[in-house]
């Protein structure tokens, strides 16, 4: 029943139905933030926005499902990323943060709600000290949901090379936790 | 850990212990791997949400910037443009050259793309009225769709214009400067009734300002090469200005609020929430997208990251780079 319904708000958001708009933003765009801002975007609110306007650009030529439409939002938001970045780059009066952490939001959680957002930023704490390549496809993966061959295309490398950088990444997670320990 | 502060590799003793496909995809799949000593690290990143609730106000103008984009692209492919842009352009900034007189080179631009589709008058609504308006100062009459000729109330308001923010972009000199901030732009903000705005715009190579989409009600556009002003009509009002001076090319976005009233100057009887003007930034070129799940692009010639962008392989064109910033083994 997904896919017949993904085609509708699609077609929709291809004629530029605002109805339309709104729900593929809201289905995705709270993930495609989380992962600006834990791959260090300096403006991911407004690099978001630069996100879903490239999307609306293109949107009439895609077809797919949203697993497919998911994957290209989050290979748009790492080209977004990577933009940011050169610019940051180029101006040294504004450096990047690179792992900047961020407020969990409201105050008035529940306490599940504040027992997930620790868990979260533990993983989060413990995905920064990858090497920066495993951190990406990790994030990829978990937060966009792409394939290792999606992924492969995103960040332009093999598929063996982004199957090891996964592994790679996961070993090392697991190491931290038998060294480190982390409560659950 | 590696020496660029990161975990490597798994090295000796720890290579028997390699993690197989199986329980890496259900790993990262929130399923339970084969192996129970993986369990821990399964259930941590089953455990994490990185989501993040986008604030209102910014979601309400991200969807709207978006659903006009995209409009104005349909506008786009509807025209198949009779003249081509580039000539249409150079007639266009000859006429303004060394003014900041109140033409809308943007409805230009827009005229450029939309062509016969805005003398048809089958753009979308918001569309074609912003089109045809701006089309009106520069002689041409074209059909509108919103706008009832005989408007035009004007409400005079005294107002004080206070400045609200500035966001300023500016880049080290270098000969090639604009590259940097050349490529796509977003200004977003709240109208003073809580209504989202967004300007979207675009700075070439050269320097100059090509306006995009128009998003929250529009009141007045003036534009200049180097300068776009928007005053919207609930007392919002931006400006865009690219600049070089010391510090190099820049952009600078001011905006200016006056919430004490309604600022109804130049503004219609009925603002459509959603008037926008045709997209300015010309430069696609439509990607096959043959059932592909990654029509990524088309737009991603000013920013340098994409050199082949209708190539779903050139994903990331240069990252040569990249994989020297990341420390790719």
């Amino acid at each position: 029943m997904q896919e017949p319904e993904f085609e509708s708000v699609l077609a929709a958001a291809q004629s530029g139905a605002e109805w339309a708009w709104a729900r593929l933003y809201h289905a995705h765009a709270g993930r495609v933030l989380g992962y600006l801002r834990v791959r260090g975007s300096t403006d991911p609110e407004n690099l978001l926005g630069e996100v879903y306007l490239q999307v609306a650009r293109n949107i009439a030529t895609f077809d797919g499902s949203e697993e497919n439409f998911r994957s290209w939002l989050f290979t748009i938001a790492h080209h977004r990323l990577l933009d940011e970045r050169r610019t940051a780059r180029r101006r040294p009066t504004e450096p990047v943060a690179e792992f900047e952490q961020h407020p969990a939001d409201d105050g008035d959680a529940t306490a599940d709600t504040a027992l997930a957002a620790v868990g979260t930023d533990r993983v989060r704490a413990m995905i920064a000290q990858l090497a920066p390549a495993q951190q990406e496809v990790l994030y990829l993966r978990i937060l966009g949901g792409l394939t290792i061959p999606e992924i492969a295309s995103a960040i332009d490398k093999n598929v063996g090379s982004v199957k090891a950088l996964q592994r790679r990444g996961l070993e090392a997670l697991r190491k931290m936790i038998e060294r480190e320990g982390v409560p659950l | 850990m590696s020496a660029d502060g990161g975990y490597g590799d798994v090295e000796g003793d720890d290579v028997a212990r390699r993690l197989s496909e199986h329980d890496i995809e259900a790993i990262l799949s929130g399923g339970v791997p084969a192996d129970p000593s993986l369990d821990a690290l399964a259930s941590l990143i089953r455990s994490a949400d990185f989501s993040e609730a986008v604030p209102g106000s910014i979601a309400a103008s991200h969807i709207t910037a978006a659903t006009a984009a995209a409009a104005a692209h349909l506008g786009r492919q509807a025209a198949a443009a009779p003249i081509g842009r580039p000539r249409r352009r150079l007639l266009v900034r000859g006429a303004l050259s060394g003014i900041t007189a109140k033409v809308i080179l943007g409805t230009a631009v827009a005229l450029a793309a939309t062509g016969g589709a805005a003398a048809t008058g089958i753009l979308p609504g918001p569309v074609q009225s912003l089109i045809a308006d701006g089309a009106a100062h520069l002689g041409l009459d074209l059909p509108h769709r919103e706008h009832p000729t005989t408007t035009t109330s004007t409400t005079a308001v005294a107002t004080t214009l206070v400045p609200a923010a500035t966001t300023t972009t500016t880049v080290a000199p270098s000969p090639d400067a604009w590259d940097e901030l050349a490529g796509p732009h977003v200004w977003s903000s709240t109208a003073c009734n809580g209504a989202a705005v967004a300007v979207a715009y675009e700075v070439t190579t050269d320097g100059d300002l090509i306006l995009g989409v128009i998003s929250g009600g529009t009141a007045v556009v003036e534009t200049a090469p180097d300068r776009i002003e928007i005053r919207f009509a609930d007392g919002v009002r931006i400006r865009i200005v690219v600049r070089i001076d010391g510090d190099g090319p820049g952009i600078d976005e001011d905006e200016d609020r006056n919430c004490d009233e309604g600022d109804n100057e130049g503004d219609d009887e009925s603002p459509a929430p959603d008037d926008d003007l045709g997209d300015g930034d010309d430069d696609e070129t439509e990607p096959p997208g043959s059932g592909t799940s990654n029509p990524d692009a088309s737009d991603d010639e000013p920013s340098d990251g994409d050199e082949s962008p209708d190539d779903p392989e050139a994903f990331g064109g240069d990252d040569a780079t990249d994989d020297e910033e990341d420390g790719l083994d």
